[in-house]
């Protein structure tokens, strides 16, 4: 991810502390760290929480940003581990990544968020594009980064890699694994819906 | 290729992400096996969908309430201001320092000898009052000095100054320090030289 000279020397100035061109740099980046938030999180609220907290934290270390990554791959990576921590911290269901994520009983709708009167009422009543959001918050968090960036941010392995620092190839096995559980959800809320499952 | 191995490779078969070899057995079995087939066609369903998501932006209260968090973080900061500038400017030096010593051992020498010179200078010649104009001297002279007649010269000179010398002689005590001085100056260019290249052969401290 190779930097422009309009940005390099945003940073430059950032690190005297002018909060002019840190906002110069928000501006920028705001609406891919929100959207990676969002996707993450699920809803407004904690996507905005954890986006004002990526940016105060890039805010308040950028003086020891030494430029070993480019700095957009810092702000990702730093907004990808808010995510994770902001889920480690509520305690949700720890589950090994090679674990499926329903097992043939069909725990799919115990597991979503617990949000409305019914899982099934409410279920019923979400567009595709809610159930498919819905989908994504049922992923592990590794799956649902992976799914987020590629998917979604459409970064490259290579930059995946790098932002959360794991090798290609793991890059590669979580993503085919984070699409094909998707797929899995997807066909099963659809089944359930009544649709026919070649149209997820 | 079996199903189940191709099954596995979907996903990176997708985004091209595989070998050449390995895309053509791929595509050799997907064309003989219908439920593979379909398994590709429920992928590219499946990311065509998250694509589909369009982009969520924050509400305008986002930037104002990260405005006034950003305001209020520098309002924390700012009595330390002064201290923050000394610290930035000590910092400014080192790292010119180090930046220097890594690529001229040779000039830090130079200046660290002249850092010291002129500190001996104004101990020295902070009682001379009126106007002093440095005599000129051979520099090239100057190596062929040792420590230990730098040290000679630097006591004749000091009994020479204590004697409290008439003003006539004035004039040839100023030209002796001077001397003096240039080979102290020499003195330390050769340490400076000798340790900048010992500090090169240590290993350099890795970062993180």
């Amino acid at each position: 991810m190779a930097e422009s000279r309009i940005l390099s020397d945003l940073i430059e100035r950032c690190r005297n502390g002018d909060i002019e061109a840190f906002e110069e740099v928000v501006d920028i980046f705001e609406n891919d760290i929100y959207n990676i938030a969002f996707r993450f999180m699920g809803n407004h609220e904690d996507a905005c929480d954890i986006a004002q907290e990526a940016f105060i934290r890039v805010y308040k270390s950028i003086k020891k940003f030494r430029g070993d990554s480019a700095f957009s791959t810092w702000l990702y990576r730093i907004v990808s581990n808010l995510c994770y921590d902001e889920m480690r911290r509520r305690r949700h269901p720890v589950r090994s990544l090679d674990e499926p994520i329903f097992n043939g009983n069909n725990t799919l709708y115990s597991e979503l968020p617990d949000d409305g009167p019914s899982p099934e009422e409410h279920i019923e009543v979400v567009e595709r594009k809610e159930r498919i959001q819905k989908a994504i918050t049922c992923l592990a968090n590794e799956y649902r980064m992976v799914i987020i960036l590629k998917d979604i941010q459409e970064f490259s392995y290579e930059e995946i890699s790098q932002i959360l620092k794991v090798p290609i190839g793991t890059v590669k096995s979580r993503l085919s694994r984070a699409r094909a559980q998707l797929k899995k959800i997807l066909v099963k809320s659809s089944t359930k819906m009544g649709g026919a499952v070649d149209e997820l | 290729m079996n199903c189940r191995k191709v099954q596995e490779s979907l996903s990176a078969y997708y985004d091209k992400e595989i070998s050449e070899e390995e895309r053509l057995k791929m595509e050799e079995h997907l064309s003989g096996c219908e439920e593979c087939h379909q398994e590709l066609q429920q992928l590219h369903t499946v990311i065509s969908d998250l694509k589909g998501l369009e982009s969520v932006s924050p509400d305008p209260s986002f930037r104002q309430e990260l405005h006034t968090r950003l305001f209020e973080l520098n309002k924390e900061a700012s009595p330390k201001a002064s201290l923050t500038f000394i610290y930035n400017a000590f910092g400014i030096l080192k790292d010119k320092f180090s930046s220097l010593s890594s690529s001229k051992p040779r000039l830090i020498g130079a200046l660290s000898s002249v850092v010291v010179m002129l500190f001996i200078t104004i101990m020295l010649f902070g009682n001379f009052k009126g106007d002093f104009s440095p005599p000129q001297h051979n520099i090239e002279n100057i190596s062929t000095f040792s420590t230990m007649r730098a040290v000679e010269v630097d006591n004749k000179v000091f009994e020479e100054n204590n004697e409290e010398s008439p003003p006539g002689v004035g004039g040839y005590v100023k030209e002796n320090l001077w001397i003096v001085f240039l080979v102290i100056l020499g003195t330390f260019f050769f340490f400076g030289v000798k340790r900048k290249i010992k500090s090169k052969k240590l290993p350099l401290k890795s970062r993180k």
